[in-house]
């Protein structure tokens, strides 16, 4: 084994980030990931090796770590993920409420908007399927805005304009009432489980763990309330265009 | 040492044995996974990749046959320093007697004479 100094910097950072990822992928705690680089890099050094040639590929590597980790059951990042995307996907519906309730109209719904909303909601569910595929392929999170974009212009170009054309005729108020009170619940379900979980930040095992300063859990917290905090923004916004008007 | 013993040992004989000798290899004491791997070179076990040690060392944690303990580096990164307990050592004797009796059944198998030892 050489001892060579390795000038080849930026692909070991690189293959140490996607090592990062993967052990996150397999529910590491960021104590344990940060054991794992520093193991890593501490072989290298010492061998000077490069990690492909000493550890094989980022994934290979992680997985054969996973697979003889202790198993945990600590909450996981498609837990957080889920969160989220149900947050918008209800945010969605409080927005397309809002100018129907704004206008005394009432909600009307088409087969088209009931595809996208059903199309939608087998996406997030099926989400922890390809949720780490995404992740590793970087390039497909581009299908995000395409889907989304095209999820939300379809129901808009075909939206009812009449009762008669509609599928589904809702009233206004409570689909808003009833979207708002679901922001509000997610929000305070994701509060709890940030407050109940550990900042699980990736520490060096040599450094202490960093105290997570209260500014910066305020920030955490606050990221719970990002979408009732934006209906109230639309709500406010929506008021002002109909009061000018 | 023969050119025959310097070609690499087929991969199933290291990985067969693979366990036993990282064990072994910490009855001197804590060691570290360069220096385990550098004891294998040295005694002719053949060159062991830091992707395969590692994953098995992280087993033996897990099954509590060894314990971790961080040092920091007089220049560049710390050291993860590995100790056999109680458990590692027993396991270690317990592993080591039936390797031994396994090469010595397989010793004598190969060199039994080819009328005997197999049905005819």
């Amino acid at each position: 084994m050489s001892k060579e100094v390795t000038t080849n910097a930026v692909p070991r950072k690189k293959w140490l980030d996607e090592l990062t990822l993967e052990l996150r992928l397999n529910d590491f705690s960021g104590t344990a990931v940060g054991d794992a680089l520093a193991t890593v890099e501490e072989f290298l050094a010492d061998s000077g090796q490069e990690p492909l040639e000493a550890f094989g590929t980022p994934r290979e590597y992680a997985s054969e770590l996973a697979a003889e980790s202790p198993k945990k059951a600590k909450e996981s990042l498609r837990g957080i993920v889920m969160l989220g995307v149900t947050s918008l996907v209800v945010f969605l519906l409080f927005s397309s409420a809002l100018t129907p309730w704004s206008q005394g109209e009432q909600l009307l719904i088409g087969g088209v908007q009931m595809a996208c909303t059903g199309l939608a909601a087998v996406l997030i569910l099926l989400l922890p399927l390809y949720l780490s595929f995404m992740v590793r392929n970087f390039w497909t999170l581009l299908t995000i805005p395409l889907v989304g974009g095209a999820l939300g212009i379809l129901p808009a170009i075909f939206a009812p304009k009449v009762a008669t054309d509609a599928l589904l005729v809702l009233s206004a108020g409570p689909v808003l009432l009833t979207t708002a009170t679901l922001l509000i619940a997610l929000s305070v379900v994701g509060t709890v489980m940030t407050l109940r979980t550990d900042t699980d930040s990736i520490t060096s095992p040599l450094e202490p763990a960093p105290a997570m300063t209260v500014k910066a859990r305020y920030f955490e917290i606050l990221t719970q309330w990002l979408f009732p905090v934006l209906a109230v923004l639309l709500f406010g916004f929506t008021a002002l265009i109909q009061s000018l008007a | 040492m023969s050119s025959f013993i310097e070609e690499p040992w087929p991969g199933d004989w290291n990985r067969a044995s693979l366990g036993l000798c990282a064990l072994q290899a910490l009855t001197g004491g804590p060691s570290y996974g360069y220096a385990i791997i550098t004891a294998f070179e040295d005694a002719g076990l053949g060159t062991i990749k830091g992707g395969t040690l590692y994953p098995l060392l992280t087993r033996f944690e897990t099954a509590g046959w060894v314990e971790v303990e961080w040092r920091a580096g007089e220049s560049g990164p710390g050291r993860k320093y590995f100790a056999l307990t109680a458990a590692g050592r027993t396991e270690l004797d317990r592993q080591r007697k039936q390797w031994h009796t396994f090469t010595t059944r397989t010793t004598a198998f190969l060199a039994t004479a080819p009328d005997r030892g197999v049905l005819q």
